[in-house]
C-alpha cells in the first residue's frame, strides 16, 4: 500500500457501498422498475455506485504513490466525542447546566494545556451564559438543573 | 426601469430600523466568529440558526446573510494578522497579506482586502438584481426532467471543482446521496436506513450532519497539533491605504470581481475556488515591484474581491432555482423552510419585499462591513490571540445546544457526536466533506424529480437528451468532466489546489 489514504477511504466507500446494497435486498426494499421506481431502485444503484468507486479509489491507492496518514489525534477525537455524548445524555434529566460543565470539563481534558484552574471556570462562564441567553432570552424549554431540585 | 423600482422596494425593506439593526447584528456576529479561529462560516450560521427562529422571515435571512459574509470578512483578518485563515476562501490572502503585516503594512492590507471587498459586494449585488429575475423566469419552464439535470450538473460541478481527487468527491456525492435515503421514502411511505431509531423516520436533518462534520471534526482536528501562533498585532498604525496603493488594487479588484462573480453561481465551494483562480490569475497579469508572496497588495486585493464576489453571486442559483450552491446556502434553505418558505422560482414573484430585501441588505450589509472594520481592526485583533483551549469548548456546548433546540431531542445530539468522528475520518483521509454535504441537500430532491421524470417518459432514460435544457445541462456536465480528466488541464488543476 503506497497511498494509504487513498487506500482507506476506497476502502471506507467499499463497506458503506456494499452494507446499503445489503440492506436494501434483505429489508425487502422493493426495486421496482424504472418505470415505476420502488423504494430501493435509487439506494441500491448508489450503493453499488458507492462500491465500485470504492474499489478503484482501492487499487489506486495500493498502485500509486502517496502521503502517509499521519498520527491520529485519539485523545481528542475520544474526550470530544464523549463529552457530546455525555451532554446528549444529561441534558434532559440533569438539566442544562451540569450537562455543560461536564461537557466542558471532558472536552477540556483533550487540550495539552488542561487546568482545573481554568477549565472549572470556563465551565461555570458557558453553563450560566447559556442558560441565560437561550434558557431565559430565547426561551428554550430544557430543564436548566435536575427534576429533584424542584427546578 | 424595471431593476431600479424593484430596488426601491428592496431598499425600502432593508432599510427599515428592525431590519437595519438584523443587518448589523448579523453582520457583527459574523465577523466575530470569522475572527475566532477554527470556526468558520457554515458552522457560525449552524450555531447561530436557532436565534433566528423567532425574527420575521426577511429579518431571519438579512441575518443569516449578514452572518456569512461577515464571517467570509472575519476570516481575512485573521489571515493577514496572525497567518492562519479564519476560513477556506481566505487561505491565499494569508500569503501576501501577512506578509504585508510583517513589514508593517498590517493597517493596509485590512484597509485593501475591506475597499477591494465592498467593491466586489457592489457590483455582485448588481449582477444579482440583473440576472436572478429572467433565470427565475426560466426556471418556472423547468420540470422534473430539467431539475434532474440541474442537480446532476451542481454535483459534478462540486466533484470538478473540489480539492483532492476526482474519485474521492465521486465517492463523497455518492455517500451524500444515499446519507440524504435515511428515512421515509416520500411515495411509497416505507422506512429506509432507519433501523427501527424513530428519530430518523424523518432522516437526519441537514444541521445535524453540517455540525458534525464541519463543527467537531474541525475541532478534533485542530487539536491534533496544538500550534504556536504568530501574531503581528503591536500596534497596527497607518490604516490608510496610499493614492499610489488605490490605483494598485484598481486593476486585481475588477479582474477578482469578474472571476469571482462567474465562480460563485456554479455549484461546489465557489467562493473558495474563486480566491484560488484570482491569486494565480492575478500572478500571470500584474508585476507588482516586491514580487508575490513579499507583500504584495495587488496579492491581497485580488482573492479578496474574488471571495466576496462569490459569496455574493452564490446566492443566485439559491434565490432562483432553490438550489444550493455550498453548504452555506444549503442551510439558508433550510432556514427558509424553517420559516414556512419554499425557495425556487416563485419566491421573487410571490415574495417580492423578500426577495428584494435580501438582495438590497447585501450591499447595506457590505457598507456596515466597511465602517465597521476599519476603526475595530484594532479590537479584532485582540480577539484573535484568544487562545484555542477556551475557545474550542465553547464551540463545542454552542453545537451541542444548537442541534438540541432543532427539534429539542437529544438523539440529534448523539448522531452529531457520530458525524463529527466521521467528519475527522474524512479529513484524515484528505476526503473534501463539500460535495458530500451538497449531495445530502440535493438528494431527495433529485431522487424524486427522477423518478418522476422517468414516470412520464414510461422508462426511457433517453428522454433526459430530448429536452433541449436538460441536454444542455448534462452535456455542460460532462464536458465539466472531460475537461477535469484531460491531462494537461489535470496537472494544473493539481497546481492551483497546491499553491
Amino acid at each position: 500500500m503506497k497511498d494509504p489514504k487513498d487506500f482507506w477511504a476506497g476502502l471506507l466507500f467499499l463497506g458503506v457501498g456494499v452494507a446499503a446494497v445489503v440492506i436494501v435486498l434483505a429489508g425487502g426494499y422493493e426495486l421496482g422498475s424504472a418505470r415505476k421506481m420502488g423504494p430501493g431502485y435509487f439506494p441500491a444503484w448508489l450503493g453499488g455506485g458507492l462500491a465500485v468507486t470504492g474499489v478503484l479509489l482501492a487499487v489506486k491507492g495500493v498502485a500509486t504513490q502517496g502521503a502517509p496518514l499521519g498520527p491520529w489525534a485519539l485523545k481528542p477525537l475520544l474526550l470530544v466525542t464523549l463529552g457530546t455524548v455525555l451532554f446528549a445524555a444529561m441534558v434532559n434529566w440533569a438539566g442544562l447546566a451540569p450537562a455543560i460543565v461536564t461537557l466542558v470539563l471532558t472536552a477540556s481534558f483533550a487540550s495539552v494545556q488542561f487546568n482545573l484552574r481554568w477549565a472549572v471556570p470556563l465551565a461555570l462562564a458557558l453553563a450560566i451564559a447559556s442558560v441565560l441567553v437561550f434558557v431565559k432570552g430565547l426561551g428554550i424549554t430544557v430543564p436548566v438543573l435536575p427534576h429533584v431540585l424542584g427546578y | 426601469m424595471d431593476i431600479i423600482s424593484n430596488l426601491m422596494i428592496g431598499f425600502g425593506t432593508a432599510l427599515s430600523p428592525a431590519n437595519l439593526a438584523y443587518c448589523f447584528v448579523g453582520v457583527l456576529l459574523g465577523t466575530l466568529i470569522g475572527v475566532l479561529p477554527g470556526i468558520g462560516p457554515v458552522s457560525a450560521i449552524a450555531m447561530l440558526l436557532p436565534a433566528t427562529y423567532g425574527l420575521p422571515p426577511v429579518a431571519s435571512l438579512i441575518m443569516l446573510a449578514g452572518i456569512y459574509y461577515g464571517a467570509q470578512y472575519g476570516g481575512s483578518t485573521t489571515a493577514i494578522l496572525i497567518n492562519l485563515p479564519g476560513e477556506s476562501a481566505s487561505v491565499v490572502t494569508t500569503l501576501d497579506g501577512h506578509q504585508m503585516a510583517r513589514q508593517g503594512r498590517a493597517g493596509v492590507a485590512l484597509a485593501t482586502a475591506a475597499i477591494a471587498s465592498f467593491f466586489a459586494g457592489t457590483v455582485a449585488t448588481l449582477i444579482l438584481a440583473l440576472f436572478a429575475p429572467p433565470l427565475a423566469t426560466l426556471a418556472l419552464k423547468f420540470n422534473s426532467h430539467e431539475y434532474f439535470s440541474l442537480m446532476v450538473l451542481g454535483l459534478v460541478g462540486s466533484i470538478v471543482l473540489a480539492s483532492g481527487s476526482l474519485l474521492k468527491g465521486l465517492g463523497m456525492v455518492l455517500l451524500g446521496l444515499l446519507l440524504g435515503c435515511v428515512g421515509t421514502d416520500v411515495e411509497t411511505a416505507k422506512e429506509r436506513f432507519t433501523f427501527g431509531i424513530p428519530e430518523l423516520s424523518d432522516g437526519f436533518g441537514f444541521v445535524i450532519l453540517a455540525m458534525g462534520i464541519f463543527g467537531l471534526g474541525e475541532v478534533i482536528k485542530n487539536l491534533e497539533v496544538q500550534r504556536v501562533q504568530d501574531v503581528v498585532a503591536k500596534r497596527i498604525a497607518g490604516l490608510l491605504p496610499t493614492r499610489q496603493d488605490l490605483r494598485r488594487i484598481l486593476g486585481p479588484s475588477i479582474r477578482g470581481t469578474a472571476l469571482g462573480s462567474v465562480l460563485g453561481v456554479l455549484p461546489g465551494g465557489g467562493a473558495v475556488l474563486a480566491s484560488f483562480a484570482a491569486y494565480s490569475l492575478e500572478s500571470r497579469v500584474s508585476r507588482p515591484p516586491e514580487g508575490f508572496g513579499n507583500g504584495a497588495i495587488e496579492g491581497v486585493a485580488a482573492p479578496e474581491a474574488a471571495n466576496n464576489a462569490g459569496a455574493q453571486t452564490s446566492f443566485i442559483p439559491m434565490l432562483t432555482l432553490g438550489i444550493p450552491s455550498n453548504p452555506v446556502m444549503a442551510l439558508m434553505i433550510g432556514a427558509m423552510l424553517i420559516q414556512g418558505i419554499q425557495p425556487g422560482p416563485l419566491v421573487i414573484q410571490q415574495q417580492p419585499g423578500l426577495f428584494w430585501g435580501i438582495i438590497a441588505s447585501m450591499w447595506i450589509g457590505n457598507v456596515m462591513l466597511l465602517v465597521l472594520n476599519l476603526p475595530l481592526v484594532g479590537m479584532w485583533a485582540r480577539l484573535i490571540t484568544a487562545p484555542y483551549h477556551l475557545l474550542y469548548p465553547a464551540i463545542l456546548v454552542f453545537s451541542a445546544i444548537g442541534v438540541l433546540t432543532l427539534a429539542n431531542k437529544e438523539m440529534d445530539v448523539y448522531f452529531m457526536a457520530l458525524f463529527g468522528v466521521l467528519g475527522y475520518v474524512l479529513i484524515k483521509l484528505e476526503c473534501e466533506a463539500a460535495p458530500l454535504l451538497l449531495a445530502f441537500i440535493l438528494g431527495p430532491m433529485m431522487e424524486e424529480n427522477f423518478r418522476r421524470a422517468m414516470q412520464l417518459a414510461q422508462g426511457d432514460p433517453t428522454s433526459f437528451l430530448r429536452r433541449p435544457i436538460s441536454v444542455t445541462l448534462l452535456a455542460v456536465a460532462v464536458l465539466g468532466l472531460v475537461v477535469a480528466l484531460a491531462p494537461a488541464i489535470r496537472r494544473k488543476r493539481e497546481e492551483a489546489f497546491k499553491e
